[in-house]
């Protein structure tokens, strides 16, 4: 009698006891965590399947099971809607783009975790005040039609450098750096620009990582600045570009492409083609993600 | 003090001149010596100003061609004034009012239905045991915040089509009919708020995750003391501990009103649901690339102008009352 009330008790000073509350809250995420991901596995799924899976789905499986295994959505994605064009620019712009936000934001995000410096403080206000008051569309999209041009490449790159916010998140990074690193450096006589380029910045890994990827998200996903900037010039749409209007015009299944005709379906090539667009922000995700969560605990608190 | 009585009066104000000069010329000199010692940082700061006058000042003062009517021979400051006839045209037509109105309704609907999503998901993911397994369900939640309102948009349409969509396609097999739900108007709000907490539920935990980690745990053990049950906890201790973050991402968004969401509803809806979908800046984005040749900058603009002062009275108070909880403002360096 006594050994089986020890025995729980014992267990339960090793483990937390699983109780029903548990098990609810188990179910709770696993369910959630399914219904986070599925639409993706469809989506997969989807691109897969031939059309006859495809048919088959609306009569009897109601889910499309990719019975017929094959490329030919991909093919005819590829090869109709001139995408690894649109890949290479998307591509481009994101990582020019990325290197001259970088470089803009961590100089401003670095001169502003200076004290005493004359100034500064307005200009700090005078940034700040942009992220909520703006000229809007119209203003903008002349002044860059007025500075770079429309049409052309740069013109989705240079306008779009700084995100007031991102500077702010990576300023909180900067700030954490120990004060003392920075003063021994200074000591040892290294200026301000190897101080921040040799040991701020490798220091704020976490932080970089997050602005990085806030970077890379907001420029390979972005459509409306490039249909606004680029009406006319269709062969340098970018990927968000070319998918939005390859989802909203009907295409047809085509022939002489070298795929099969019977075997490629509307919703397929269009999930072809959206799983090409998730690609390379899936690829960096896993790579990105222990550095994000923390990096934007530490911004969001702090701003 | 006595001293300096005793020094005659001429020779007193001459001695002060002399001092206040010499004040004013040191401080003169302490501050540019400030600035010179901190060249380096004017010249990092340099081509950050040089970005912001041109592509966020400029701008702004575009905002004149509200008051204007656009000559595209002659740019924004060679275009003629009209006066407030811009804003006269607006506010005469009825799909600014629809939009105006759309946005408030969609701005609240998100607030009271979207915004506390994260925060109940937060405070049951503390309760989630297993460390493996809630990284896991981390990481699949944070998964749908990376996928684009493009691709998003073509996926909810897919899903739900009429002739060959998953959701009817279900209903049919359950023995139901299908049903048009992309041109239906009163479906519009449920699927993109549903839309929404799918896309930002994961990823709006990270806050109140960080917020729910700081709460001292000899809060919890007290209260374990006093008799509570979990459920207790959740609601005595972790909501109250995390509610200050809370009121603050509250009073965000509050200020944020005016935005309800370009991106999401201009990826989802269609011209059928105009009346209730349609907001300010998919009206704005419509009012700039359908009219040809500029016809509509001007309008386009103003109506921006509109946005942005509202917007910009809702965060000022919203920014005042952050101040006196958090005692801090939004627009200072610390």
């Amino acid at each position: 009698m006594q050994e089986t009330v020890a025995a729980p008790a014992a267990k339960k000073r090793k483990k937390r006891k699983v109780k029903a509350f548990d098990v609810v809250i188990i179910a709770f995420f696993a369910l959630f965590a399914l219904v986070c991901v599925m639409p993706i596995v469809y989506l997969v799924l989807l691109s897969f399947a031939s059309k006859s899976d495809y048919l088959q789905a609306s009569s009897t499986t109601v889910l499309v099971f990719p019975l017929h295994f094959n490329f030919e959505n991909y093919k005819v994605t590829l090869y109709q809607d001139n995408i690894m064009q649109a890949f290479g620019v998307s591509l481009f712009v994101t990582i020019f783009g990325c290197v001259y936000s970088m470089v803009l934001t961590s100089l401003g995000a670095y001169a502003f975790t200076k004290k005493g410096v004359p100034g500064l403080r307005i200009i700090f206000f005078f940034i700040v005040f942009t992220m909520f008051f703006g000229g809007g569309l119209v203003p903008m999209y002349l002044t860059i039609k007025d500075t770079v041009g429309t049409d052309n490449l740069f013109s989705l790159v240079i306008p779009f450098g700084i995100n007031t916010f991102n500077m702010i998140i990576l300023r909180n990074f900067f700030n954490q750096v120990p004060e003392s690193i920075i003063d021994s450096c200074r000591l040892d006589g290294a200026s301000e620009w190897r101080i921040l380029f040799t040991f701020v910045l490798p220091l704020s890994g976490a932080g970089m990582a997050t602005v990085l990827l806030y970077y890379i998200v907001a420029k390979w996903d972005d459509w409306y600045w490039p249909s606004l900037l680029l009406s006319n010039a269709k062969n340098l749409s970018p990927l968000a570009l070319k998918i939005r209007e390859g989802l909203n015009n009907a295409r047809g299944e085509g022939q002489g492409g070298g795929w099969d005709p019977s075997r490629v379906f509307e919703q397929g090539s269009n999930a072809a083609m959206m799983i090409i667009g998730l690609l390379p922000i899936m690829a960096i995700y896993p790579f990105l993600q222990k550095y994000f969560t923390k990096g934007v605990m530490v911004g969001a608190i702090k701003s | 003090m006595k001293r300096e009585r005793a020094v005659p009066a001429a020779a007193v104000s001459a001695s002060q001149r002399e001092e206040t000069k010499r004040k004013n010329t040191g401080r003169w000199n302490k501050f540019w010596g400030k600035v010179w010692r901190f060249r380096h940082i004017y010249l990092m700061l340099l081509p950050v100003v040089i970005f912001y006058i041109v592509y966020c000042y400029v701008p702004m003062y575009g905002v004149i061609l509200a008051w204007k009517e656009w000559r595209p021979k002659y740019g924004i400051i060679g275009s003629p004034w009209i006066g407030w006839e811009n804003f006269q045209t607006l506010f005469s037509q009825p799909d600014l009012l629809r939009a105006i109105r759309n946005t408030f309704i969609i701005s609240l609907l998100r607030l009271g239905i979207c915004f506390p999503v994260p925060i109940i998901v937060a405070i049951l993911l503390n309760e989630l045991m297993g460390k493996r397994f809630k990284k896991a369900v981390q990481t699949c939640m944070y998964l749908p915040n990376f996928i684009s309102w493009v691709i998003l948009g073509g996926l909810v349409k897919m899903l739900l089509a009429m002739d060959d969509g998953l959701f009817n396609n279900i209903i049919v097999a359950f023995g139901g009919s299908r049903v048009s739900f992309l041109t239906n108007q009163g479906a519009f709000y449920p699927i993109l708020l549903l839309t929404e907490i799918w896309k930002g539920t994961g990823w709006g935990t990270i806050i109140y995750t960080a917020a729910i980690s700081g709460i001292d745990p000899t809060l919890y053990e007290a209260a374990k003391i006093d008799g509570c049950k979990r459920i207790g906890l959740m609601v005595h201790i972790t909501f109250p501990m995390i509610m200050p973050v809370c009121t603050v991402m509250f009073i965000m968004q509050l200020a944020n009103i005016m935005n309800a969401g370009f991106d999401p509803i201009y990826n989802l809806y269609n011209p059928y649901l105009y009346g209730t979908a349609d907001i300010i800046d998919t009206y704005i984005y419509r009012l700039f690339t359908e009219k040809t040749g500029g016809g509509g900058y001007a309008l386009s603009t103003a109506v921006n102008l509109f946005k942005s002062v509202i917007n910009f009275a809702f965060l000022i108070a919203g920014n005042v009352i952050t101040k006196k909880i958090n005692g801090y403002s939004m627009f200072t360096i610390d």
